[in-house]
């Protein structure tokens, strides 16, 4: 099963937790300035390792556009890896969570993408298939900079951690600015996720240090995680009275949205479940379980609806035909 | 905020492929959207890719969360280009600062000055004030520098089988020395 079908930890707050590693072979110069022959024979030598080891390849001339973006809406790559111009391959393990992006702006990014928080479990699998192709392959790397990158941003260990989190009750107690100008002082950075709909009340956090032992770095960072989540359940708690009454309602009317509305935009999604996710968490809601609500934000984005409904490949879709088919999927979600 | 595409309505954000913040929003009034859509060069999910007007593909490629804001100045081509490309794949210092992007090993070594300085500002700071990389190394290297190490015992036992005059020792530390650079060479 995927990981967003899977109930995660502390899946009250957090959604979701990846941790990424880029990595370089030395003997090739970085994609920027790959050529064509010298990127199909990375692609073969790595791929050929992770394919002993559980991952698949996918090849995006042999798929749809909507399976293609649907990758990436499911998190597996970035957006912007598909179109790239030189040879590129995605190698998954969706058992294991686990995905490679070979020669996008690195020669690999290796990912474990998990429900819920979970940075150790995310951080080691990661670690044990680099550590493999390490033995096997002679990563870039220099005593002064760390492991080298096409992008100076990764240079150091390379290691890229984020973290989803839905923090509705920071963000109405008005936390969320001070919280992130704090964060930023420690090195990390919390940002509203989807930043045309701040009501999905859910953010970002990113680590923005790399210099120091990948183990350092996933201690501090879940520190942090464990502090937001204790403060967030705190000041979810704290809401009692009228202003309980207020949020109970407004996430029973959520709710009815969600289950009877026959056209439903993702931002229009986005709102209700963020109320229908902290009804939840307050005792509100019991008949709608968080995983399922999880499920949903990513089955309800566009191309996923598409790849998995019929007419996936219809190219002039309008945005009311995706509309009526998200509400009709979000309803027989709900329901099932 | 007006529509990015005809410059004088105003916009909604239409569609955002907003996965871990790698592409952001896309701003567009209804009826561009509309007229994309039938031309299909619009499909909802893939507007900020497939799309094939110019104004639509310009997605500021978009660094890791929060970087962007201190790499730019560091970027920027402050200093004039000395001209100097580097000789491993040979970009020079305004591609780098244009793309962002660095292209070879090498590179970090032609540019030292102008990417340390980059580097310490966005991700060489708080944690580690040693302002060197001080995480975990390669397998690769560890080997290497046990490798170095062992080398350059060899040669110190060596040095002294020359002053002793023992010829029969040296010709053998000279094999060993040579076997482990030409192990090191290949590896
Ligand atoms: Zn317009
Ligand atoms: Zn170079």
């Amino acid at each position: 099963m995927a990981w967003y079908n899977i109930p995660g930890n502390e899946q009250d707050v957090v959604i979701s937790t990846r941790y990424r590693l880029s990595r370089n072979i030395a003997e090739f110069p970085f994609p920027t300035r790959l050529d064509a022959a010298s990127a199909k024979e990375i692609i073969n030598r790595i791929g050929g390792v992770l394919e002993a080891n559980g991952f698949n390849k996918t090849d995006f001339s042999e798929i749809s556009h909507a399976n293609a973006y649907s990758l990436a809406e499911k998190m597996y790559i970035t957006p912007d890896f598909i179109r790239e111009s030189l040879p590129h391959a995605l190698y998954l393990n969706e058992p294991c969570n686990l995905s490679a992006m070979l020669c996008r702006r690195e020669h690999i990014q290796l990912q474990c993408i998990l429900p819920g928080f979970d940075l150790k479990d995310a951080s080691s699998a990661v670690q044990k298939i680099e550590e493999l192709l390490d033995s096997k392959f002679n990563f870039a790397y220099d005593e002064r900079f760390g492991y080298l990158t096409s992008d100076p941003a990764y240079l150091g260990s390379g290691a890229e951690i984020s973290v989803l989190l839905f923090l509705p009750a920071l963000r109405r107690a008005c936390f969320i600015l001070p919280l992130s100008e704090k964060l930023s002082k420690c090195g990390m950075c919390l940002k509203s996720f989807f930043s045309e709909s701040t009501e999905s009340n859910i953010y970002i956090l990113t680590n923005k240090i790399t210099d120091v032992p990948q183990a350092k770095l996933v201690e501090y960072f879940s520190r942090t995680v464990r502090e937001i989540i204790d403060s967030e359940r705190a000041q979810r708690r704290e809401i009692v009275g009228e202003e309980y009454e207020r949020i109970a309602d407004a996430a029973t009317r959520a709710e009815g949205v969600l289950r009877y509305a026959n056209l439903l935009s993702y931002s229009d999604f986005l709102k209700y479940s963020a109320e229908v996710r902290l009804g939840i968490s307050l005792g509100m809601i019991t008949d709608v379980k968080t995983e399922l609500l999880t499920a949903l934000l990513i089955e309800s984005l566009p191309a996923t609806l598409c790849a998995s409904g019929d007419g996936a490949t219809s190219k002039n879709r309008s945005s009311i035909s995706v509309e009526k088919e998200r509400a009709s999927y979000v309803k027989e979600r709900l329901t099932a | 905020m007006l529509c990015e595409k005809c410059k004088k309505k105003k916009a909604v954000i239409y569609y955002t492929e907003n996965l871990y913040g790698e592409l952001r929003s896309f701003n567009l009034c209804t009826e561009c959207a509309d007229s994309m859509r039938m031309s299909g060069e619009l499909e909802e999910f893939s507007a900020a890719i497939s799309g094939l007007s110019s104004e639509v593909t310009e997605i500021p490629r978009a660094l890791p969360s929060g970087l962007s804001s201190l790499s730019i100045p560091k970027y920027s081509p402050v200093r004039s280009d000395s001209g100097i490309k580097c000789p491993g794949c040979g970009i020079g210092l305004s591609e780098i600062s244009e793309s962002r992007l660095v292209g070879c090993v090498r590179c970090y070594g032609v540019f030292a000055d102008e990417l340390s300085a980059a580097v310490d500002i966005m991700n060489f700071s708080s944690l580690g004030a040693a302002r060197k990389y001080s995480g975990d190394p390669p397998r690769s290297h560890r080997v290497k520098l046990e490798m170095l190490d062992k080398i350059s015992k060899l040669r110190g036992e060596l040095t002294e089988a020359v002053n002793s005059e023992n010829y029969e020792l040296c010709a053998t530390l000279r094999d060993r020395i040579r076997d482990m650079e030409k192990a090191f060479a290949i590896k």
